[in-house]
């Protein structure tokens, strides 16, 4: 069965209090809807790393970036804080996924986003399933 | 079979089973000689007879429980420690699996095994065969 780990980012982002509490849903995958409200979430797979064995090439993680979209530099820093506390480290069974092991990797302040009139924060994870 | 054969398509087999998850296998061999140099030999180059021949076989993979892998039967790192604990002889080839392709096989005993677990990296086995009695060239069925 084939696994697409994103979706696993989308269910953890969905389902963790932490996060919900501040973005009440609005988790977007690849680009952020022109109605979105904020907070936001937009998530994405930046890159697939695959290993080469003699029984066959075994997938060795994925790369995901997620793209936080907040009103005020506060607001973006407590939501880029509840989500790294999230992902820091996560090793958990996520329903119809299996273990799923995520690992922060970056975070960086981008430019400010004139036409959404909004901070934007990016960070980028690691992710593996066994 | 034409053409350089591939890395990936030669394999250590225990049994007529592969070692599974392997990344690397070499077969190493070599030869004794005795010196025979007396005083006729020509000035200044030694002169050599063979004597006995010997081998080993080295191999690596990611460390792994699974028997199978996409269907086919696969050695797991327990199978692999269980012949080096109750010390009992590999029945090894190694050899594409192709038939009638070249097949190199033998008697041995795994004499090594390393297992290593770097932080946030796969897991991975290491180990060696040492080769008892003679190396046989031949065709894979």
């Amino acid at each position: 069965m084939a696994v697409n780990p994103v979706s696993a980012v989308w269910q953890i982002l969905k389902e963790e209090k932490a996060v919900y509490d501040i973005t009440r849903q609005r988790v977007y995958p690849n680009i952020l809807p022109s109605s979105a409200g904020f907070p936001s979430v937009v998530y994405g797979q930046v890159s697939e790393n695959r290993l080469e064995t003699k029984d066959a090439s075994i997938a060795d993680g994925w790369r995901f970036q997620l793209e936080l979209y907040a009103k005020n530099y506060a607001q973006a820093q407590e939501l880029a804080q509840n989500i790294k506390s999230t992902f820091e480290w996560f090793e958990r069974i996520v329903k119809n996924i299996g273990f799923v092991r995520i690992r922060f990797v970056n975070q960086d302040d981008a430019v400010y986003e004139e036409e959404k009139e909004a901070i934007k924060i990016v960070q980028d994870y690691s992710l593996k399933i066994r | 079979m034409a053409g350089v054969v591939s890395g990936t398509d030669l394999r250590i087999y225990d049994g007529g089973v592969p070692l599974g998850y392997a990344t690397n296998c070499t077969l190493d061999m070599s030869g004794e000689t005795r010196e025979t140099v007396h005083k006729d030999s020509s000035g200044g180059w030694s002169e050599s007879e063979m004597g006995k021949l010997s081998g080993s076989l080295s191999f690596e993979g990611f460390f792994s429980e699974d028997t199978t892998i996409n269907a086919a039967t696969v050695k797991s790192i327990e199978d692999i420690f269980t012949k080096f604990s109750a010390k009992t002889a590999i029945s090894w080839t190694f050899t594409t699996g192709v038939t009638g392709e070249v097949e190199y096989s033998g008697s041995g005993y795994i004499t090594a095994l390393t297992m290593g677990a770097p932080v946030e990296e796969n897991a991975t086995y290491s180990g060696t065969i040492t080769i008892s009695g003679a190396v046989t060239q031949g065709s894979a069925a």
